[in-house]
């Protein structure tokens, strides 16, 4: 067989956890279609702790945690997909159920480790001793580039840890990242004591001191970095700084966005805007119910807080985006490391459960539906159109026009950027 | 044994009534020569010392006991007199079984027998007919009773095993206890179980509780061993009063059984040492929180000069490598003082449990506080009751009291006992101390010298200095000690090993210099011979270096390479040859590149070779095809200067810029041999091991997390890799270590790198480090298939690992392929494993191949521990790959490129120079491995010390010149600090900074002094309240650098490509921030400060420090224009300076609170602090001080900073 002609057909073969996958594929025996969407950007919403899935998209039959009774926290409502009911403090959100598809099958088998489940579901693959796999955003950042010049292609804002890394592909496919809205990005941001003035005189100043390093110790390596330097310069300015000031946005608009966790969605907007590829927004942010999304014992009192919190968020993110003509070419994905068992622990609140759980999935010019898959009354299992966590990331990977049976290189070493996901092609129109 | 007989026709009913008088059946005293009942067999030693009398009240003073060869399984044994005898028990009959024992060692995992009927493997008798047993299981160390019988048939019952055994247990080697245990059987639930005279709380575990009967039968009592005597079931050390009962022994006679008083401190013999307080570390004190009730004897004795600690002495395995404490462990410190005359008050602060004694007399205590588990505890309020000037605040987690003492001024003698852990939590110190309030508040740290601590922040941090270098000397002390006993071993071993080199062909006399000077006119004079129209450097090279050599230079795609003239006309697996020199048509390369080519066309990517290119090559082709040029002569570059020279060997040894002090006295020095004597210098400086310790980390894939080992974690054996490069342990030895894993995993010895958390099979992952960085195998495809790219097969990773394993490995399927992917076509991979085969301990035939053979080591491995063979097999001096490994990866560090790469994978290449790295490789196994004598030929060589140049793409390296380099990220922190004259500042590594957590789930890597001790952050929760603000802003250097948080594998060559985000951290983050401010802190606040300074001096110390050159008369001019105005009146004068900004103190967060309300908010606040890092200096006048700190910003700034000259 031409060896061009195999790579083409990398990512139809069958199920090894860590092998060659690229080698395998020379095995398959047909050319695998892939349905491609037409999403520009991504807005990846974690809700770092494992959100409940019977407590937001995936409802079920009421249950106590007083009398031990198994089911859902909240009473559910109708949403504007009939026949699809989300928890009742998803109010608005279920008014927007037409530009969602809650991914209510999605499962994996990491289960009590936070760390690990996050790894898990911020790369798509389980850990290995061999490699280490890079981040959603790092494979997009890496695959797509920004949408711009001069602006990065990866976002983070939240805490940076290497699950969000880059991995095998290296440090340019790494994310820039800041805290929060107020603070700006780590490294681009100036000190606050350092206002204009200042600043011009440290460049003019840093102006020598590269030419005579230039003229000392030129190479090709410092020259490159000299590049890197004003490339920094440039980032660094007002031009694309600009972008993190969301008080030039209307206060209607910002009230309407919400909390903390709302002014993170609106930069996320801007940046889209700015043409920042990938954007990762944590929602980790005020324990209002004592744990976050990990809703052990009492943290289950005041989940719908959080709920709350993410219903008024997203759901403006999703009419601005709209208002912006931006919700077609806009993917917006709500992830979490795992669900959550719909029985109650001994303190009235929940474990943790890799067996099923939701990730929801909007705009991104997919045809949705409300929600995707069926799971048991228990919300324990994936009993219809089961979501393997590669075929998850294979969507994402498709709607933004990535083959989800490309492969990277690690080294030498061929590694598909999914585990032979399928994209669920019921959402490719 | 007439006794016994005498007695069996006695009704056996014991009524609880007369339970007091309960006499034993048979009674072991051993007081006397020999049993007094029973024989003694293998080798039972009696007459010796049974537990003292100054310790247990009513044992007489001639109490002997008998000692136990748990090796020989010595024992005594038992005739049972017949059917119905006082030795079976069945169901309804009561028994109590009590022995005092004095353990001196247990085997792993083993369940040693105290006494037991049945169970003997005596012929005749069924195997499992175990009556009833008394055990002691080994769990970690930690031997814990256990009650062990068999249930017999009965009808549909098959018969089963019962075990109870306490949670609770004893320390093997920690001196006398008693144990009892009670049962009626047939009840369960009647099992009690004692240990020192107090009930000992216990479960069913094995075969679960039951109500059937035991196995009786007419097997032999034992006492000491069963099981036909196998060591892991014989007990090993001393036995005294072992006693059997039917009936139930009350409780209240168990518990007179261990009458201690409770102890005072004993003073050493001869008094306390003058002016020292006296530290002994008490291990093996039970698992409780409580204070041990016999006097327990110190394991470790040495002194300190005050009551405070924050740290003790480490300890060490036999071998000298890092060893875990016991938790818990009894710290306790003692000195003589004579306070002054009239009413004084102590504060005694704790961490753990602790006590004061005067004299004898306790007269404070404060016990172990009630920590709730999980992460919900209330943000407590740090602060201290403030009872003087600047008390440095109370420690999170630790608690404190204040003692009252009206003293005579006489000395007195003090002692301070503290338990650290309990079982349960860490074993951690905060920041335990005694102090002593004098009149005007002001707090110092109790001491019997002259020696003044004052408890404030500023005194904990200077004191805190002092002790971690006191600490440094004494471990180091203490680790070389024990590793002296093998010296003489590893001297022979260095010996043989010069007699194998000897053997060997001679080489030349030679340096580095002259056989590189040799290489270049052999390919100079290749060059002038080569002529021919067409230029290979100019014309050819770079045709293939852009179209070709990425797949078939170094690497060969398709077996091809096309680096050599002899390779191209070998061709690849094809098997055509890509070049036949004179003849194009023949030439696969040629046809191979033309359009017509189609699918196969190459290069597969990209647009296809021009018109004019594929013309040349078969122009070139027809001319001979020589690879040779005239053009290209190798000339080396000049040598640098010396300040360029000092600055790239500082780096390169100590990993950060040269000081001040360092460049005066380099430049003051006027002598030739100033270069030399800096490396001599350097190479001996102990921040040497600071340097190295970040590249053995990569390559050994050391990747500790402070939060739950998962995500390939390993221990954080860190600190066996700095202090074996501290100690310069030579290579073969430091390997022998690591592969022996001994140690503390969690404790920072080797044996941290046998964890890998969440990995299905950890030995395979540390074959795979092993066989990369010291072999130069690569083995990644090798995991889970046999390479396709590489010689290995699965087989000889797994072969490997099981040598590591010390026993076989069963495949699992998670390292496999299964069958099915192929749907029944011959997969392209070769898979010669299959899920669930056994594969045993071997030398991987692939190296008995290429390397050596199993026999062959001239190192004398134990030939029953597989470890030791494969260190051996590595180590071996008949193993030259090892040697030219280690040769190939410190000269690709300091030359910026190896002989062979990639350094860890030598299947695909050939040495450039083999002459050179076979010279170096057999000098540094002549001298004994020693990485500083190699280091030291390389530093030393004109070839080290050229200007660089960099590397023409697609040119084979001809070390004419080293290539430039960047630093590392660890030397770019490093470096950053050290200019500016400021100590590394960050939190503890941890999470749990009051102690409150468990060694498993959470440790602490300290406070970080370089960048190498840095790790993942972890914060995969993304709370804000389990952040670490300060460490986090160095993290985030570190990582745009290329360095890494997590290590899941190993990597031996780090990306060095510029990115945007590298200047840009530099430049606006916090670290950047921290080192360009004037604060009251650093050199060169204090540089700014000297009175009798001109701008030019300023300007030109500055460039010393910061970029060790002086600086171009255009910088002069630029910078003088900056700093000149308002120099003179740069200083404000003492006593119209602002105060200094003083800032609230914070409530902590640790762990133990970090869900709680407020945790978030202290932590932003935290971050808020650190993002402003410490204020400017008040000396200064502001706007001057700006523009100091805006040059000293632009110099950090500038690209030079971060690269070697």
């Amino acid at each position: 067989m031409k060896r061009r002609s195999l790579l083409k057909l990398a990512g139809a073969a069958g199920v090894a956890a860590q092998a060659d996958i690229a080698l395998l594929a020379k095995e398959a025996a047909h050319v695998a279609h892939f349905p491609m969407g037409k999403a520009e950007h991504v807005i990846h919403i974690w809700l770092g702790g494992g959100a409940a899935q019977v407590d937001t998209w995936d409802p079920k039959a009421l249950g106590d945690p007083k009398a031990k009774k198994a089911g859902s926290y909240y009473p559910s409502i109708e949403t504007s997909v009939p026949g699809v009911k989300v928890c009742e403090h998803l109010s608005r959100c279920a008014k927007l159920m037409e530009h969602i598809t809650a991914m209510r099958t999605v499962s994996h088998d990491v289960i009590d480790e936070h760390a690990a489940a996050s790894n898990r579901m911020h790369t798509g693959r389980n850990v290995s001793g061999t490699t280490v796999y890079p981040s959603l955003g790092s494979m997009i950042a890496s695959e797509r580039g920004a949408a711009a010049e001069g602006v990065p292609a990866y976002v983070l804002i939240g805490y940076p840890n290497f699950s969000r890394g880059p991995g095998f592909l290296g440090a340019k496919a790494g994310f820039l990242y800041l805290l929060d809205t107020e603070a700006g990005p780590a490294g681009l941001k100036r000190p606050e004591n350092i206002l204009d003035p200042r600043q011009s005189r440290r460049e003019q100043l840093l102006g020598t001191m590269r030419q005579s390093a230039k003229e000392l110790r030129s190479s090709p390596i410092l020259n490159e970095y000299d590049t890197a330097l004003q490339e920094s310069l440039a980032l660094a300015g007002p031009k694309f700084m600009q972008v993190f000031d969301l008080k030039s946005e209307k206060g209607e608009l910002r009230q309407a966005y919400g909390s903390e966790f709302g002014q993170r969605c609106l930069l996320a907007r801007r940046l889209i805007q700015r043409g920042v590829r990938f954007i990762e927004v944590s929602h980790n942010l005020n324990f209002v119910n004592g744990t976050g999304w990990d809703t052990h014992n009492q943290g289950q009192l005041k989940q719908h807080v959080l709920i709350q919190d993410l219903d008024q968020a997203l759901s403006t993110l999703i009419t601005d985006l709209k208002a912006h003509g931006l919700l077609d070419k806009t993917l917006i994905v709500v992830n979490t490391e795992f669900g959550r068992p719909s029985a109650f622990d001994g303190g009235g609140g929940r474990g943790h459960q890799g067996s099923a759980f939701s990730v929801v999935l909007v705009g991104g010019g997919l045809k949705h539906c409300g929600a995707w898959g069926v799971t048991d009354d228990e919300c324990k299992k994936p009993v219809e159109n089961p979501c393997g966590v590669p075929d998850l990331f294979a969507t994402i990977l498709a709607d933004l026009g990535i083959n989800p049976a490309k492969e990277l290189f690690d080294g030498d070493r061929p590694v598909p950027i999914t585990d032979r996901g399928q994209p669920v092609k019921a959402l490719f129109g | 044994m007439s006794s016994l007989k005498f007695c069996l026709g006695l009704s056996l009913l014991v009524s609880a009534s007369f339970a007091a008088d309960l006499a034993p059946v048979a009674e072991w005293r051993l007081d006397g020569d020999k049993p007094d009942i029973g024989k003694a067999e293998g080798g039972v030693v009696f007459l010796q010392d049974g537990p003292s009398p100054k310790q247990f009240k009513n044992i007489p003073l001639s109490n002997n006991a008998a000692r136990f060869e748990g090796a020989k399984g010595s024992f005594i044994r038992v005739t049972d007199p017949g059917e119905k005898s006082l030795f079976d028990f069945d169901n309804g009959d009561s028994i109590t079984i009590e022995a005092w024992v004095n353990p001196a060692s247990a085997p792993k995992g083993g369940n040693v027998y105290i006494l037991g009927k049945g169970r003997t493997s005596n012929p005749g008798q069924d195997a499992n007919n175990q009556n009833w047993g008394l055990r002691l299981w080994d769990a970690g160390g930690f031997l814990r009773p256990s009650f062990l019988f068999r249930s017999r048939k009965d009808g549909d019952h098959a018969g089963d095993w019962h075990r109870w055994t306490t949670t609770g247990g004893i320390a093997a080697g920690s001196g006398w206890h008693h144990l009892a245990v009670t049962y009626e059987f047939g009840k369960p639930e009647t099992i009690r179980g004692y240990i020192d005279g107090e009930l000992a709380p216990g479960a069913w575990d094995m075969g679960g509780a039951t109500k059937q009967a035991p196995v009786v039968d007419n097997d032999e009592v034992w006492l000491g061993t069963s099981m036909g005597k196998k060591e892991s079931v014989s007990f090993d050390g001393l036995m005294d009063e072992v006693r059997l009962y039917r009936g139930i022994l009350p409780e209240k006679i168990i518990a007179a059984r261990y009458p201690v008083e409770p102890y005072t401190p004993m003073l050493p013999e001869g008094g306390l040492p003058k002016g020292k307080v006296r530290v002994e570390i008490v291990e093996n004190i039970g698992k409780a929180a409580k204070w041990p009730r016999q006097y327990p004897q110190p394991v470790d004795v040495y002194e300190e000069d005050v009551f405070g600690f924050f740290q003790i002495a480490q300890k060490y395995t036999d071998t000298g490598v890092r060893a875990e404490r016991s938790n818990p462990y009894l710290l306790r410190a003692m000195a003589n003082i004579a306070l002054p005359v009239g009413k004084q008050e102590l504060l005694m602060r704790v961490r753990g449990q602790g006590r004061l004694w005067m004299d004898g007399k306790v007269i404070a205590e404060i016990l172990f506080g009630q920590t709730g588990g999980g992460a919900h505890n209330e943000v407590e309020h740090a602060e201290a009751e403030k009872s003087g000037p600047a008390l440095r605040l109370l420690g999170p987690g630790d608690r404190e009291t204040r003692i009252n003492i009206e003293s005579d001024g006489k000395p007195h003698d003090y002692v301070f006992e503290m338990i650290a852990g309990n079982g349960r939590v860490r074993t951690t110190l905060g920041e335990t101390s005694l102090s002593l309030r004098h009149m005007d508040g002001m707090h110092t740290l109790l001491t019997p010298s002259e020696k003044i601590v004052p408890l404030t922040d500023e005194g904990w941090a200077d004191f805190r200095k002092e002790r971690l270098a006191f600490y440094a000397v004494h471990d180091q002390q203490q680790r070389q000690s024990l590793r002296a006993k093998q010296d003489a071993y590893w001297a022979q071993r260095h010996e043989q090993a010069r007699e194998v080199i000897a053997q060997k062909k001679p080489l030349k006399q030679a340096s580095i210099d002259t056989l590189l000077a040799a290489s270049w006119a052999k390919a100079n004079t290749a060059g002038t011979q080569a002529a021919g129209g067409i230029d290979f450097a100019k014309q050819i090279k770079p045709i293939l270096a852009e179209n070709c050599f990425r797949c078939h230079e170094e690497k060969a795609k398709g077996g091809l390479r096309l680096n050599t003239l002899e390779a191209a006309q070998q061709g690849g697996e094809s098997g055509k040859p890509a070049i036949v020199p004179g003849k194009p048509a023949e030439s696969q390369l040629i046809s191979m590149i033309h359009p017509d080519a189609g699918d196969e066309i190459m290069p597969p990517k990209g647009d296809p070779l021009s018109d004019a290119q594929r013309q040349l090559l078969a122009d070139w082709i027809t001319q001979g095809a020589s690879f040779a040029s005239a053009s290209q002569k190798i000339e080396p570059t000049a040598l640098t200067e010396d300040l360029e020279f000092l600055r790239r060997v500082t780096l390169d040894t100590v990993g950060v810029v040269p000081s001040a002090m360092e460049i005066d006295a380099f430049l003051a020095e006027d002598s030739p041999q100033r270069r030399e004597r800096a490396v001599d210098r350097l190479l001996k400086d102990p921040r040497w091991a600071d340097h190295w310790t970040a590249y053995w980390q990569d390559v050994l894939a050391e990747n500790p997390n402070i939060l739950k080992p998962s995500l390939n974690n390993s221990g954080p054996f860190r600190f066996w890799i700095h202090e074996a490069l501290s100690d310069n342990l030579p290579m073969d030895r430091f390997v022998t270590e690591l592969v022996r894993m001994e140690g503390g995993v969690l404790a920072g010895g080797p044996a941290g790198f046998s964890l890998a958390a969440e990995n299905d099979v950890p030995m395979a992952a540390k074959a795979h480090i092993l066989s990369t960085a010291f072999l130069g195998q690569e083995m990644t495809c090798a995991r889970c298939h046999d390479s396709p790219y590489h010689q290995s097969k699965q087989r000889d990773l797994f072969e490997m690992a099981a040598m590591l394993n010390r026993k076989a490995i069963t495949l699992p399927a998670t390292s496999s392929v299964p069958m099915t992917t192929f749907a029944g076509r011959k997969p392209l991979i070769p898979i010669t494993l299959k899920p669930g085969e056994v594969i045993a301990p071997a030398w991987p035939s692939l190296f008995e191949k290429k390397l050596l053979t199993a026999d062959q080591s001239a190192a004398a491995p134990k030939k029953d521990d597989s470890r030791e063979q494969l260190a051996a097999l590595i180590t071996s001096p008949q193993n030259e790959r090892f040697a030219q490994v280690i040769v190939n990866r410190i000269w690709k560090q300091l030359m910026g490129r190896g002989f062979v790469e990639p350094v860890d994978d030598w299947e695909a290449s050939k040495p450039t120079h083999p002459e050179l790295l076979e010279w170096l490789a057999r000098e540094f196994v002549a001298h004994n491995y020693d990485m500083k004598h190699l280091q030291s030929l390389i530093l030393t060589s004109e070839a080290y010390q050229r200007e660089t140049r960099p590397l023409q793409p697609g040119t084979t390296p001809d070390f004419a010149a080293p290539l430039p380099r960047r630093m590392t990220a660890e030397q770019i922190v490093d470096s950053l600090f050290a200019a500016v004259g400021k100590d590394l500042d960050s939190e503890e590594l941890t999470m749990d900074n009051d102690g409150t957590q468990s060694q498993s789930a959470m440790i602490s890597l300290g406070h970080p002094r370089r960048a190498w001790e840095f790790t993942s952050l972890s914060n995969e929760r993304d709370r804000p309240s389990l952040a670490i603000p300060k460490a986090q802003a160095i993290v985030d250097v570190l990582e745009n650098f290329g360095w890494r948080s997590s290590r899941q594998d190993p990597k031996s060559v780090r990306e060095t490509a510029a990115n945007v985000r590298q200047p840009a951290i530099l430049a606006n983050g916090m670290l950047g921030r921290w080192v360009t401010t004037l604060s009251e802190k650093g050199s060169l606040t204090a540089l700014a400060l000297q009175k009798d300074l001109t701008a030019d001096q300023l300007i030109e110390k500055l460039f010393l420090r910061l970029l060790t050159r002086r600086p171009t008369s255009e910088e002069r001019a630029t910078f003088a224009k900056m700093l000149s105005p308002g120099f003179a009146e740069r200083i404000i004068p003492e006593g119209t300076r602002p105060p200094p900004i003083v800032r609230p103190p914070l409530k902590y967060v640790a762990w133990s609170n970090h869900l709680s309300a407020g945790a978030n908010s202290i932590k932003i606040e935290m971050e808020k602090r650190a993002r402003e890092g410490d204020p400017p200096t008040t000396a200064l006048r502001p706007d001057w001080r700006e523009r100091l700190e805006d040059m000293t910003w632009a110099v950090l700034n500038s690209p030079e900073f971060v690269h070697l000259p």
